[in-house]
């Protein structure tokens, strides 16, 4: 018993170290990790590294980043298949810009969702366009580009389940998630 | 400090989770006008105690599936012969079957297995195959998907696809913050489910390697797309592409050592492919649009792949090590995710079908294209190994299912699961006896 | 509703099937027993009848009656023994129902008594059959035995 324990958290710890090197790896250095899991056990808990991180559900009351008035919005919605931002947004935008240039030290985290119409890789691209739009009106407010990170989740995280125009307006979004 | 570890674990991902039960449950929606009909009679069994498994049942089963054969039923059997010296003929034609399987299972003394079985015309009473297949306790199932391969193939000339595997993702409580998503595995008959890996955040586009052994898929357990490799029988993974930006849409070389794959290394998803061991990154497209969902040839030398550098998403094709990209799709506004077929003559894509999201094949000579399916948002086509069946996703009561159609569109199944969301199947190859 | 009415049929059998049979649901021809040679051999009547006009490539069931009125039938395992009414009417109704127009033959021993031809027959009619063929020999008293 006793040395599977100590195989398994050799292995965990090895892999966390391996993990904790890996990270802010440049463009085009290699980035693969080598098979750093035996068959067994520790094989399949190891992997989770992030288990509840980059959450984006729901209304989180204690949630980070400025607070108040227009800075307490934080999703653009989209037409169909469309990424350019309407411009009703673009008063939510400014003030989250100005907010970040004057917070150098705040990263924002543009989440790019589609709706569930076309296929799932052609909506990941959509999502990112949708994110990349984003970016670059913040971009314009004076933010540094270092402090925005972009991700497309595609169709795979809808804000509302649904097959309607409803749900789909709904779905068709940026979030903007402030990381601590 | 064993509880704090398994609480960790617990956390954690689950790779490979062991067996789960078979969850897919199939139903033939439309046939073919005339199935062939064929008696699979009961195996005999020679061993202690009961059959492990009825070999006769998942047979038919297995040929049924196909659309392309009727099974009799067992209570119109006017006798059971397990083999052939037993068989009177007259008594197989008088109930209007064109074949009959007759065999055996038997054990042998070390817990071994062996199935015997003879295939017949049955109104001209010859012998069309005869076979004796050893296999394993833990492979009876699979012996027996084999021995409906060998059959099928003798009646149709075209090799069945009993044996392969399908992979898809299921995802349940979708849309809740504890949603878990699940890359799944299993028997070409929807037995035999097992969980590869299991993460609270999306799992997208599994790729299977040509020789079947590993899936490449994009999972965002940290919180942005990357691509993993995963070997089947072990369960090991490997990172493969965790570059800043979207990493998705892998696909296999087919030699295997290489992916085709999407990055948005600036802002714009474009193709390039990955040599895997060597992480050698080779550039294919640069255009400001998106481009993905990359697909190989059978030579290797091409890739097919979606871009809305036109304005909305159709399909192109340029050369492996980069060129000038080809459109090769017209017909219709959306035109998305190619996948070719085994003979490398036709891709399925989904296509915008009167605002319907629908698989379509299109004839790489001829240019023309087909609406195979009927759903409002179907998507994920995936060609059988034999190239004779499309699996894809399909929308039924709000959740995802899979569905096959017949590469001909003439035979058209359901495959429910219970109540979970289902999407994104993936055939794999032929795969080697193991 | 139906089972109510066999079951009268079968307390009645000396009368009402013979008119039933006859008049009702039967349709009886008689075939020159040289076109067929299946089924157990027994000492058929001689009589001229037409040949018989087999359905394209079908081939008849033929319920053989010997002198001890024992049943055979040329479907199944076993089709030298004698087998049990109900078995043979299952498979006769198996048959009839993958493929109805399967031409059903009664070739019963000359000898056998009257009664269990009739009642051969009743267990065609209650496996499905709506016609059923008598085979017998031709005249010349110098036929096959």
């Amino acid at each position: 018993m006793m040395p599977k324990r100590t195989v398994l958290l050799l292995v965990f710890s090895l892999f966390l170290a391996a993990c904790a090197g890996r990270s802010g790896t440049a463009v085009d250095d290699p980035v693969f990790d080598d098979a750093v899991t035996g068959p067994g056990t520790a094989t399949r808990g190891v992997g989770d590294r992030d288990f509840g991180r980059g959450d984006a559900f729901g209304d989180d009351v204690a949630r980070p980043g400025p607070q108040g008035g227009v800075l307490d919005s934080r999703v653009i919605y989209f037409d169909f298949d469309r990424s350019d931002v309407r411009p009703e947004y673009t008063e939510m935008l400014q003030a989250h810009g100005r907010w970040l240039a004057a917070n150098p030290q705040a990263r924002l985290r543009l989440e790019g969702h589609t709706d569930e119409r076309g296929t799932r890789e052609y909506n990941i691209g959509l999502g990112e366009r949708r994110a990349q739009a984003v970016r670059r009106v913040l971009l314009l407010q004076g933010v540094d580009s270092s402090q925005l990170v972009t991700v497309s989740f595609g169709e795979e995280r809808p804000a509302v389940i649904g097959s309607d125009e409803e749900a789909y307006a709904l779905n068709r979004r940026v979030e903007l998630i402030y990381v601590q | 400090m064993l509880r704090r570890l398994s609480l960790v674990t617990a956390a954690m991902l689950l790779c490979l989770a062991g067996p789960a039960k078979g969850q897919l449950e199939i139903v033939i929606s439309r046939g073919v006008d005339k199935p062939v009909p064929v008696a699979i009679v009961p195996f005999g069994w020679d061993g202690p105690g009961e059959a492990p498994i009825d070999v006769a049942a998942i047979v038919a089963a297995n040929l049924e599936r196909s659309g392309r054969f009727a099974a009799l039923d067992r209570a119109d059997m006017l006798q059971r012969p397990t083999t052939g010296a037993e068989i009177d003929f007259r008594s197989w034609r008088m109930v209007a079957v064109d074949a009959l399987v007759v065999g055996q299972l038997q054990q042998s003394p070390n817990g071994d297995y062996a199935i015997q079985f003879q295939l017949f015309d049955a109104l001209r009473g010859e012998q069309l195959l005869g076979y004796r297949l050893p296999v394993s306790a833990a492979a009876l199932r699979s012996g027996t998907h084999r021995v409906s391969d060998l059959i099928y193939e003798r009646l149709t000339g075209v090799p069945g696809v009993f044996s392969t595997r399908i992979a898809w993702v299921s995802v349940s409580r979708a849309g809740r913050a504890d949603a878990r998503y699940r890359l799944v595995v299993a028997d070409a008959d929807g037995e035999n489910e097992q969980v590869m890996f299991e993460s609270p955040q999306p799992i997208m586009s599994p790729s299977w390697s040509p020789d079947g052994r590993r899936i490449a898929y994009v999972s965002f357990e940290n919180g942005v797309a990357e691509i993993y490799i995963q070997t089947l029988r072990t369960g090991d993974r490997i990172r493969a592409s965790a570059r800043p930006g979207v990493n998705s849409a892998p696909s296999f070389s087919p030699d295997g050592r290489r992916l085709a794959l999407t990055l948005s290394r600036d802002g714009n998803l474009d193709i390039y492919t990955l040599d895997v061991a060597g992480q050698v990154l080779t550039r294919i497209t640069d255009w400001p649009s998106i481009e993905t969902e990359p697909v190989w040839s059978a030579d290797g030398r091409t890739l097919y792949f979606t871009s809305d550098r036109s304005g909305n998403p159709q399909i192109y094709r340029v050369g492996s090590d980069g060129g000038r990209p080809e459109r090769i799709t017209f017909e219709g506004r959306y035109n998305a995710r190619p996948r070719l077929s085994p003979d490398g003559r036709q891709l399925a894509v989904v296509h915008n079908d009167r605002g319907n999201y629908r698989i379509a094949v299109l004839d790489l000579a001829r240019g023309s294209i087909q609406v195979l399916s009927d759903g409002r948002d179907d998507e994920s086509p995936s060609f059988a190994p034999n190239g004779e069946m499309i699996i894809y996703a399909t929308r039924e009561g709000g959740r995802g299912v899979l569905a096959t159609v017949s590469a001909d569109g003439r035979v058209r199944q359901r495959l429910s699961s219970g109540g979970e969301d289902v999407r994104e199947p993936a055939w794999s190859p032929f795969l080697l006896a193991n | 509703m139906a089972r109510v009415r066999k079951r009268r049929l079968m307390g009645e059998i000396n009368v009402v099937p013979y008119i039933d049979v006859m008049l009702v649901l039967l349709v009886i021809f008689m075939v020159t027993a040289p076109l067929l040679t299946q089924g157990i051999e027994v000492d058929l009547p001689k009589a001229a009848s037409a040949p018989l006009d087999q359905p394209d490539e079908l081939e008849p069931l033929i319920v053989s009656v010997d002198a001890d009125g024992r049943l055979y039938l040329n479907a199944g395992d076993d089709q030298d023994l004698p087998v049990e009414a109900e078995v043979l009417r299952d498979r006769v109704a198996i048959v009839l129902g993958r493929v109805p127009e399967t031409p059903v033959l009664i070739k019963a021993d000359q000898s056998v008594a009257y009664g269990a031809v009739v009642a051969a027959m009743v267990l065609l009619q209650d496996a499905g059959a709506a016609r059923v063929g008598f085979l017998t020999d031709p005249p010349p008293p110098t036929g096959r035995r």
